[in-house]
Formats: structure tokens, C-alpha cells, sequence
């Protein structure tokens, strides 16, 4: 967090956020109980509920408690992460998919649009990469756009 | 030489040293529990039918932990709000002046407490818990009938009061080795069917006693050829050592030692062998324990004595058959299970099925990353760590928030592993 | 961008300050070259390591060569001396054992890869040439680079040791495929896991460490598009190591679980061995640990090439005399090699049975890395042209990468097809294409490197003479051990046989020159000729070794700092650099390859030079 962010005001608002939060995650986990306790459903259901509440909750620990959502402009941070999940979500996939993948007698060939689609897949997705990586790091970052509004409401809390 | 922007972030990446390196090290984490969740999934999904283990696991406890991480994550982030505006520490009694010692005391406390209740309550409750397959579906039908017949009559499931054994057993098997959900519960169903049948579903819960043989050791022939170098007077002190009779061993009379438990015959056994007797083992009689054979995962558990086993039947206090005893607590019906029906147990360790031991695995290494948590916050207050906030302020609340980041990942990981090992 | 440069700068001046009252204090023996934080000596610890296991795993395989070509001999001179250390059940009157051969193998692979190249290449040279080279006066985090070392260190004991505890070390191949890795008879292989995981936590320290530095400590000035690509290629790997190594200890962890506690995460339910059902609750996948194993190991490839392609660029910018060509494409290609590279892994596995549309998929992202692979080699070839090149022992290294990459590279493209890889999969045609990538291509980078940068080091120059013929004889001899291995594996020569095939060729002694999987004479007879091309190989390290230390104390003393007349800052400082590095404050105000400039007094400006 940067400099700007050290105002005692600030701080106090953080503060109150903190618990929020917390009450948050809590809520998230009873909930999450309470809907296992009370609803039978198939899994694909289950699982969709389950997971969605922990993404929540976990977005709330990432954006609050580990204060990205003051961060999230530096790049350095956020190119990481997003990169981060980009081959988190291709190992996964591409696991579960080679796996599910099982060859068969009645289906000896690709259709071509498979390979097209690979090949843009492959193509496009690293190329902007690249371009986006180079045309970012050619600059400097802005650092302190994101402190006046968070400020603003601040203050606004306080009053 | 002083590294830059150890304190201060560098002005073109606005991060300082520390935060950039802490966030670099949970991308990799990132990976490394995204491997993990990943073969979670692919074992999960590969997984024949019945076999995946899942809905074994105390929720209660799943989630009180859950809280009590949250709870932790909450305070160690408080304590840096605390050093950000220069409160170090405060009275215990008036806890809006506390300061970061105050907070992050707590944190060390809710981690310890994380790791207590899974180190002596959640992991060692499942090492006694166990899965048994017997070897003739009449017994299993039989030891079913006895085990929930109490509970059955008085189930009021459906609605009305009381069904039949087989009835209430396919409620809870079918939502839980059976769960069955991209098939709905009819497959469940007709997959309980068929083990029933066959005989093929296991008896679930606790060891609580066992008959364990009392062996007689006899004495035979002294032969001084079988062990080439032992003279008399060894072989007579062997005797004397082990408390019997020497002259009468040694004329082969035929000394014996009557009724000795397993250890202490094994023993007896191996110094009279050594000092050249033949040793004959034998089943004298059954000794009920009333206890948890901790013994029973090795392999010699199985031991033929003298034609007999070594145990003869096990006391299980099976699952969901809560009755009240005379003191009106309520307790689980036990049955007795002879060990020749018996053909495979398994207890809840990691060898048991694939999902114990991704769990084993998983919380395991979690449970790592909370020790490591430990010792650096336990760092982070005593002096040595503290002497970095009397030196310098800024440096030293820079190395709590990156332990705070780290902190909120370990959290975070947890947030996913709850619902994945407990729910799902 | 410049006034941000002055802003920084003014911090440095004070930083620079302190560091001449540091020098004054003395530190032990042990705090300066064993337990030490600074950049340069932990570098040094580095490539020491390596070279001697490069070495070392050099000497496995020119051990195992004597099976391949004379099956069931008494090795001379090794021979005896295998029987005393590990027994003579292992090596029965000094005869290599088909069990020795596997754990040399398996050995030879683990420790060229990752207790040989990543510590000589990306770890030694990156740890210190990549501070210099921005300008930093250290990593940023001096006592994790120590941790990672030390990390590293006790790893590679964990792996020496397993040499010699009964039944021997790892024997499942370098790959440890499970379920054979999970139910083979030697504790070697958990001592294997357990240094592996060590390594792994090295690699993973390490490369936050040099993503940490090369982001936050570059010098004012320094910005992304002046860094020397030799760095580009440091950053890409660090990125590589942090996001593919994960995984692998994670697979790492669950094959210790599957040995250790008994689980079954790689082991299918029904699993036999030796005739008799595994006690295992089954229901695990062994496709699982390839899965993961490649996730990390595909990226490995790159990982052990990138540093390489670095040093490359870096030399022949220098000896042309003229800037590298396409710098902006190199350092693109390299971003998108880095990324491609997470995508490309089950090229390793179609053998296992993987679906059309799958397949497909792969084969395209493969077809699609060699892309920005020939764009960097030809950026690099193409810099050649018209320059006045100097041919001195780093620039003849330099300058056989290219070539031989260039037949590891394209002998690569018949692997990436599914149709011909059925062919040649586990053949030695496999051998031989990744050592045309790794063993004329990274490890002749890595002799670059040695030969450009030690007079960094230790102010005085390798010998050129013993440099070169090096040199010749290395180049002469690595193509001797592995063209043939093209052929050898074109007829069907499957890899890790300990008698080189020669069973296999009595399979169908008539008809042995047209039948499939029976080998010709001139085929067999390659593994005698290969094998002693391996020993002139190892006698031709020699010169190297012995030019190595002996340049140390006799070497031909350096005049100035920047013998090579190089640009790059890591010419600036004194010669050896001292801790801190510089001794003035640093800037740049240039792009990292300004060489003959026209209208510039003499043929280089380096990058700190103030432009007009």
C-alpha cells in the first residue's frame, strides 16, 4: 500500500472494513453448511454453489485483507496473478481435457477447425500478451491513481 | 552497501522489495496447491464408482476450524492496521487501545488451536475409525440386523416410525459411499442394491475391543546341535532368566509357561530358541481388551499361534446406531465380528482410499504452511524480531503486512479446501 | 522517463556512500566465501557446483557408454574401483550390472539437469552477471539467494548419498514414471524425491529472488527495453522456474505419499507386480504424475535453453562489433517462448494413448514454439552479417550454438507430430535431438560464458590457445557421440537398453538387416564408435579444467575493466567487482548494444556513457 494510504482516517476506515469482511467470511462459511445441512442436490449443483461462496469469500481476503484493491495498479503485481491463473487454469483444463479425450474408433479425424482454433489460441493469446507485456514495461506505471476516491470515502464515513 | 527500497517502494513499480518478492512467492503457491486441487479433481473424476470416499468428515469441526482461521486472518491483518498507526501494544483489559502484540498474540493463538484440534482430535479419531469387509454376505446381513435393528425401530425417517434395517442402512450408505450425483439417486440405489446383495459393503466405526490370545509357552527338547556354541550352563541361565524351572527344561520334561500375552511370549520364544530349546506356541485362552488395538495395522496382527489367530474377533462400535445405555447416555450399539469373517479392514489413514490420502495430503501440507506461520510470528514478537521496530518503524511494519499476505493465503487456501474435503 | 532516472539517482548517491564505509570491515573466511550474501561469491558457489556435477554426470554416462559397447567386460580402471564403493552384487568383478546402469542413468539425467545446467547457467551466471548487468549492488534479498543455495547444497548431498545406501539410487529414469518409480525396490528413490523437493525449493527462492532484483533493483535509466537480453533471459526463466516448478514438487509430495505412506495417487486399482497383487487401495492414475511431471519439465526445456540463448547474444553482440539485430523481436520471441512453453507439455505423451481432438491441439501449440525459437536464432544468426568479427574462444562458442541448436531445433519437429513421433518415441533419436539442444547448445553457452566472464572475475584471461583447442576437439567429438544416435534411432534403437541393443539385435540373426527391430551391423557397431567418441570428450575437457584453475593465479592479467570493450555495465566496475559492485553512482543512458556508432570516437558506448 502506498504512502498515501497512511492517514489515520484512512486507517480507521480500514479498520471498520476489517470486521466487515470477517463478519463476511463467517456469514460465507455457515452459509455454506446451512445449505448442506438443509438442501440435498447432485453435485455439479453443489459443487457450483460451494465453489461460488469460496470465490466470494476469497475475493474478499484478496481485495480487503490482502488490500489488492488499492494495489491492483501495480502491474507488476497484477501481471503476475493474472498470469498466474491464466496457466493455473491450462494445467487444469488441459489435464481434465487430454484426459477426457479418449480416442475412439468412429472418430479417426480432426475437423480442421479444431487446429485452426488451436493455432489462433496459440498465436493470439501470447502474441498480445507479449505486446501488452513490452507496450506496459515501456512506461513507467502510474502508482497513485487509484488513493483519491478510496480517500473521498473515507472521509464521508468519518463525517 | 545498503539494498534500495528495502523500506520505501521504488517510484516507476510502486512496490518495495519485500511485497514484491511475497507476492512473487504466492504465485508459486498458487501453483503448487493449484497442482494439488488439480489432481484432487482429475483422482475425483477418475475414480470408480463408490470408492471415493467423500462425506466421512466431521463438518462441525470442519468449519469451527474454518472460523477459527478466519478469525486469525482478521487479527494478524488488525495488528498491522495497529503498528501502521504506531500502537506497538496495549492493556489486555481495554481492548480498544490493543496494539499489535495484542493481536497478533491471538493469531498465534487461533493457529495454535487450528493445528491442536486437527493433531489430537480430527487426525487421531480417524486412525481408529475403520472400514471392514467381511468374507460372507449372511454374516454381513447378520451383523447389520444386529447393529442397527435397535436404531432402525426407532428411526423416524420418512416419516414413519420405524423401518427395516436394510431400509435405514441404504439411507445413509446411499449419501455417502454411494453418492452418486451425475446419475441422481436412483444409481445410487441400485449400486446399494448389488453390494448388499454380494456382500460387498463394508461395516463403518470404531475398534473398541478385542479377544487377544493368552499364549502357553512350552518347553521342549534341549538339543545342543541347533544352536551351534550355546553350552548347558547358558542355556540353564536362559531358563533361570526367564523364571522357570532349569533342571526341568533341561531333562525335557516339558516346562511350561502359562498364559503369557503376545509381546512377552515372542520374547520367551526368541531367548529360549537362542539358547537352543524347541519352543512349541499355543492358544491357552481369549483375553477380552478394552481398548484400541493400536497394534492392529501391523502385519502381524494376522499371526497363526499354534493354529489359532492371535485375535479373535473385534468389538466395532459402528455408525449411526445411537442408542442410550442404562446411564441414559447415548453410545453406539457395538457387535462382535469374528476375524475369520473378516477380509480386509482399513482404518482412515492415508493407504485407505484415494481421497484419505489426498486428504492427508493436502491438509497436511497446509497444516505445514500454518507451522511455518507460527514460528515467524512467534520471531516477529520476541526481542530479537522486535528490535527491527525500534530501529526502524517502517521496515518492521513492511515485514508484517508481507507476513500478513502470506497469512491471508494460507487462509484463502483453506477458504477451498473446506468446502472440497468436507462438503462436496 | 529521465527526470524519474535523476529522481532515483539521487538516492543511489547516498546509498553509494555507505557502502565505502562497509568495506573497511573484515569478515571470517566462513561469513566471505562459504556463508556468504553477496551476489558474486554465491555465484561463484554456484557454477563451482555445476561444472564439477556437469562433470560428474558426464563421467555416469561415459561409464555407462562402456556397457552400451561392450556388454558384460570388466570396465578397466572404473570397473574395480565401482566394485569397492558400491559393492560387488552391484558390480560383480567390476562388470556394470544392468541395476547400476539404470541408476546411472536415471543419475545422469537428474543431475545434468537440475544439479548441472540450472545452477551453471541460470543460477551461477545469473547470480552474477544479472546484478551487474543492471546495475544493483546486490539481489534483493541477499540471505534467501544464501537459503537457496544452501537449499540447493543439501539437495544434491541427499542425491550423493543415495549412491550408496542399499539397492542403490533412483533407477526409474530421470522421469520417474510412477507406477515402476512407486513399486521398484530401492530407497533411492524417496532419498530422490526428498533432494528433488530440496532443489525445487532452491529453484523457487532462487527465481523470486531474480524476479524480486531484475524488477525493483534495475539503476536509473535502466529501463525495460535497455536491458541487455542476456537479462530478458534470466527474467523469462525466473518466471518459468516460479510458475512450472510448483507442480512438480506438489507431484513430488504425492509420489513420497504413495512410497512412503502407502497411498496409491499414481498406482490404477488391479495394479500386479512381479505376478502378485500391489497391497495398494488402488484407483490412482499414473497418467496424473506425467501430467504433472511434463507441466514442469516442458518448461525445463526452456529453462535450460533461455540463459543459454543469453550469453549467446551477449557475446556475439560484443565480438561482431555491431548491435544484436532485432533486439525488440528477440526480446518478444522470448516473452512468447516463455509463454507457450506452459502449453506445449503432453508432446511428451502421445503414446499414452491421448485422444484425436487433444492431440491436435498439442501438436499445433508445439509447431507454434518453433516459431519464435527460429525467430531468436535467426535474429542471432543475422547479426553476424557484415560485422568484423573476432574469433576468440568465447565467439567460437558462441558461434557453434548456433548450428548445433539449429539441428537440435529442427530435428525436434518430427517429435511434435503425433504420426511420427509413434516412431520414434523412447528411441535414441530422442537422445540425440534434446543433447543437440542441451549439450552443444546449453552447455557450450555455458562455456561462453566462463571464457567471456572470467576475466570478471579474477582479472586475468583464460588461456586462448588451450581455449581453443577446447574448443575443436569438444566440437569435433559432440558430433561424433550424437549424429550417429540420429541413425541409431532411425532403425529402431530404443533408449535405456544396457547392452546397447545387442540383445535385441540377436532377436532375428538371419534376416538382420531388413527386419524391423533387429539391428544391422554398422548400427550395432555406431554404439562402439559413439562410445569412444564420449571418452575423447572427456579427455578433451582436460585442457579445459586445467586452464580453468591454473588461469586463476597465471593467467594472463587483464589492463583495463572492460578487456572485451563491451558495453554492458557489468563492465564498469573494478575488476574483481568488490561487495556492492560499483564504486560510482550508476546510470544509463543507452540501449544495451551501441556498438560502432557512427560518429562515435571509438567503436563502443557504453551504456552509462551520457549520450550528446
Amino acid at each position: 500500500m502506498s504512502d498515501s494510504h497512511d492517514s489515520p482516517d484512512f486507517l480507521q476506515y480500514l479498520i471498520r472494513l476489517f470486521y466487515m469482511v470477517g463478519g463476511v467470511l463467517v456469514a460465507g462459511t455457515l452459509i455454506t453448511v446451512l445449505i448442506d445441512v438443509l438442501f440435498h442436490m447432485p453435485l455439479p449443483m453443489a459443487s457450483f454453489i460451494g465453489l461460488s461462496i469460496a470465490l466470494v469469500k476469497a475475493g474478499f481476503v484478496v481485495a480487503i485483507f490482502m488490500h489488492y484493491k488499492w494495489d491492483k495498479k501495480l502491474i507488476m503485481i497484477t501481471g503476475t496473478m493474472v498470469l498466474t491463473f491464466i496457466f493455473f487454469a491450462g494445467m487444469m483444463g488441459l489435464i481434465m481435457w487430454t484426459e477426457g479425450d479418449v480416442p475412439r474408433l468412429d472418430r479417426a479425424e480432426v475437423h480442421v477447425s479444431w487446429v485452426v482454433a488451436a493455432a489462433l489460441l496459440g498465436l493470439v493469446l501470447p502474441a498480445s500478451f507479449t505486446f501488452l507485456t513490452i507496450k506496459l514495461l515501456s512506461q513507467p506505471a502510474p502508482v497513485e491513481a487509484a488513493v483519491p476516491k478510496a480517500k473521498r470515502v473515507a472521509k464521508k464515513k468519518k463525517r | 552497501m545498503e539494498i534500495p527500497y528495502t523500506v520505501k517502494p521504488r517510484p516507476d513499480t510502486g512496490l518495495y522489495n519485500g511485497k514484491l518478492g511475497i507476492w512473487l512467492f504466492l504465485a508459486s503457491e498458487v501453483m503448487l496447491f493449484g497442482a494439488l486441487f488439480s489432481s484432487y479433481v482429475l483422482l475425483r473424476v477418475g475414480a470408480e464408482p463408490g470408492t471415493w470416499s467423500m462425506g466421512l468428515m466431521n463438518i462441525t469441526v470442519g468449519a469451527g476450524n474454518t472460523m477459527v482461521l478466519i478469525a486469525s486472518s482478521m487479527f494478524v491483518v488488525l495488528a498491522w492496521a495497529e503498528l501502521k498507526q504506531g500502537n506497538l501494544s496495549g492493556p489486555w483489559l481495554k481492548p480498544r487501545n490493543w496494539g499489535y502484540t495484542n493481536w497478533k498474540w491471538l493469531t498465534i493463538a487461533c493457529a495454535v488451536l487450528f493445528l491442536a484440534v486437527k493433531w489430537s482430535y480430527e487426525w487421531p479419531q480417524k486412525f481408529k475409525h475403520y472400514d471392514i469387509w467381511l468374507n460372507d454376505a449372511a454374516v454381513l446381513h447378520d451383523s447389520f440386523k444386529k447393529g442397527y435393528h435397535e436404531t432402525a425401530s426407532h428411526s423416524s425417517d420418512k416419516g414413519t416410525k420405524g423401518v427395516s434395517v436394510k431400509e435405514y442402512v441404504e439411507g445413509f450408505y446411499t449419501t455417502r459411499y454411494f453418492k452418486e450425483p451425475s446419475d441422481g439417486s436412483d444409481g445410487s440405489k441400485a449400486k446399494f442394491k448389488d453390494a448388499w446383495d454380494s456382500g460387498t459393503l463394508a461395516l463403518s466405526g470404531h475398534i473398541n475391543g478385542y479377544e487377544e490370545a493368552m499364549i502357553d509357552v512350552q518347553v521342549g527338547q534341549w538339543d545342543a546341535n541347533s544352536k551351534p556354541g550355546v553350552t548347558r550352563d547358558e542355556a540353564k541361565a536362559a531358563v533361570i532368566a526367564a523364571g522357570g524351572d532349569a533342571k526341568q527344561a533341561l531333562d525335557g520334561v516339558g516346562l511350561v509357561f502359562p498364559k503369557l500375552d503376545y509381546d512377552k511370549a515372542k520374547r520367551m520364544e526368541y531367548l529360549l530358541k537362542q539358547a537352543g530349546f524347541k519352543v512349541n506356541l499355543s492358544v491357552a485362552d481369549y483375553e477380552k481388551v478394552e481398548a484400541h488395538p493400536w497394534f492392529w495395522r501391523t502385519p502381524r496382527v494376522n499371526e497363526d499361534i499354534g493354529g489359532q489367530p492371535r485375535v479373535r474377533s473385534i468389538v466395532l462400535g459402528l455408525d449411526h446406531s445411537h442408542i442410550q445405555d442404562e446411564a441414559g447416555n447415548e453410545v453406539h450399539q457395538e457387535i462382535e465380528i469374528e476375524t475369520r469373517h473378516i477380509s480386509r479392514l482399513s482404518a482412515y489413514e492415508p493407504k485407505h482410499s484415494t481421497f484419505f490420502g489426498i486428504y492427508y495430503t493436502i491438509t497436511g501440507l497446509h497444516a505445514a504452511h500454518v507451522f511455518g506461520g507460527i514460528i515467524v510470528m512467534l520471531y516477529n514478537m520476541l526481542p530479537i524480531g522486535l528490535a527491527m521496530w525500534h530501529k526502524d518503524r517502517e521496515r518492521f511494519t513492511n515485514r508484517i503486512e508481507t507476513f500478513g499476505l502470506f497469512w491471508h493465503f494460507v487462509d484463502l487456501v483453506w477458504i477451498f479446501l473446506f468446502p472440497i474435503l468436507y462438503i462436496l | 522517463m529521465s527526470d524519474k532516472a535523476e529522481e532515483i539517482g539521487t538516492q543511489e548517491t547516498v546509498e553509494v556512500q555507505h557502502d565505502e564505509h562497509e568495506e573497511h570491515h573484515a569478515h571470517s573466511f566462513w561469513r566471505t566465501y562459504i556463508f556468504s550474501t553477496d551476489h558474486k561469491i554465491i555465484g561463484m558457489q554456484y557454477g563451482f557446483c555445476g561444472l564439477a556435477f556437469l562433470f560428474f554426470g558426464f563421467c555416469l554416462i561415459a561409464t555407462m557408454r562402456w556397457s552400451m559397447a561392450y556388454d558384460g567386460q570388466a570396465i578397466p580402471f572404473v570397473g574395480p574401483l565401482l566394485e569397492a564403493l558400491l559393492g560387488n552384487n552391484v558390480a560383480p568383478g567390476g562388470v556394470m550390472s544392468a541395476e547400476l546402469y539404470n541408476v546411472f542413468g536415471a543419475m545422469h539425467g537428474t543431475i545434468m539437469v537440475f544439479m548441472g545446467i540450472v545452477p551453471a547457467a541460470f543460477a551461477a551466471f545469473g547470480n552474477y552477471v544479472v546484478p551487474l548487468q543492471i546495475g544493483a549492488v546486490d539481489m534483493a534479498f541477499p540471505r534467501v539467494n544464501m537459503a537457496s543455495f544452501w537449499a540447493f547444497f543439501f539437495g544434491c548431498v541427499i542425491m550423493m548419498v543415495s549412491f550408496f545406501i542399499p539397492g542403490g539410487a533412483a533407477q526409474a529414469g530421470w522421469t520417474s514414471y510412477s507406477p515402476l518409480a512407486t513399486v521398484i525396490p530401492t530407497d533411492g528413490q524417496t532419498y530422490w524425491l526428498i533432494g528433488m523437493v530440496m532443489l525445487i525449493t532452491s529453484s523457487l527462492l532462487g527465481a523470486v529472488n531474480f524476479l524480486a532484483t531484475i524488477i525493483n533493483m534495475r539503476a536509473p535509466g535502466m529501463t525495460w527495453l535497455r536491458l541487455p537480453f542476456f537479462v530478458w533471459a534470466q527474467f523469462i526463466t525466473a518466471f518459468l522456474l516460479l510458475l512450472a516448478f510448483p507442480p512438480l514438487e506438489a507431484a513430488g509430495i504425492l509420489q513420497l505419499m504413495d512410497r512412503v505412506l502407502e497411498t496409491s495417487f499414481f498406482l490404477p486399482t488391479g495394479l500386479v507386480v512381479g505376478g502378485q497383487d500391489v497391497d495398494v487401495s488402488g484407483g490412482g492414475s499414473p497418467l496424473l504424475w506425467q501430467h504433472l511431471f511434463w507441466f514442469l519439465a516442458h518448461p525445463e526445456v526452456y529453462v535450460l535453453i533461455l540463459p543459454g540463448m543469453g550469453i549467446v547474444a551477449e557475446i556475439i553482440a560484443n565480438n561482431t562489433r555491431k548491435p544484436i539485430w532485432g533486439y525488440k523481436f528477440l526480446v518478444g520471441s522470448v516473452v512468447v517462448l516463455g509463454f507457450l512453453a506452459f502449453i506445449v507439455w503432453a508432446h511428451h505423451m502421445y503414446m499414452t494413448g491421448m485422444g484425436t481432438v487433444i492431440s491436435a491441439f498439442f501438436q499445433t501449440t508445439t509447431l507454434l514454439i518453433s516459431i519464435p525459437s527460429v525467430i531468436i536464432l535467426t535474429c542471432l544468426l543475422v547479426s553476424l552479417w557484415g560485422g568484423s568479427i573476432r574469433f576468440n574462444t568465447p565467439m567460437l562458442f558462441a558461434l557453434a550454438f548456433l548450428p548445433m541448436f539449429g539441428i537440435g531445433g529442427l530435428t525436434g519437429l518430427p517429435l511434435g507430430f503425433n504420426f511420427s513421433d509413434v516412431a520414434l518415441h523412447d528411441s535414441y533419436y530422442v537422445i540425440a535431438h534434446f543433447h543437440y539442444v542441451v549439450a552443444p547448445g546449453t552447455i557450450f553457452a555455458i562455456f561462453a560464458g566462463v571464457y567471456y566472464w572470467f576475466p570478471k572475475m579474477t582479472g586475468r584471461k583464460m588461456s586462448e590457445y588451450w581455449g581453443k583447442v577446447h574448443f575443436w576437439s569438444s566440437l569435433i567429438f559432440m558430433n561424433l557421440i550424437f549424429l550417429p544416435m540420429f541413425a541409431q534411432g532411425m532403425a529402431g534403437m530404443s533408449r535405456r537398453m544396457s547392452d546397447g541393443g545387442a540383445t535385441y539385435a540377436l532377436a532375428n540373426p538371419d534376416n538382420a538387416d531388413v527386419t524391423v527391430g533387429a539391428f544391422s551391423d554398422t548400427i550395432m557397431g555406431m554404439n562402439v564408435s559413439i562410445s569412444a567418441a564420449a571418452w575423447a570428450m572427456l579427455i578433451a575437457q582436460l585442457p579445459f579444467i586445467i586452464n580453468l584453475f591454473w588461469s586463476v593465479k597465471h593467467g594472463e592479467k587483464v589492463e583495463s575493466d572492460n578487456p572485451w570493450q563491451a558495453t554492458t555495465l557489468e563492465w564498469e566496475t573494478p575488476t574483481p567487482p568488490p561487495h556492492g559492485n560499483f564504486i560510482k553512482e550508476v546510470k544509463v543512458y543507452r540501449d544495451p548494444y551501441e556498438y560502432s556508432v557512427p560518429g562515435a570516437k571509438k567503436d563502443f558506448s557504453p551504456q552509462s556513457q551520457p549520450a550528446k
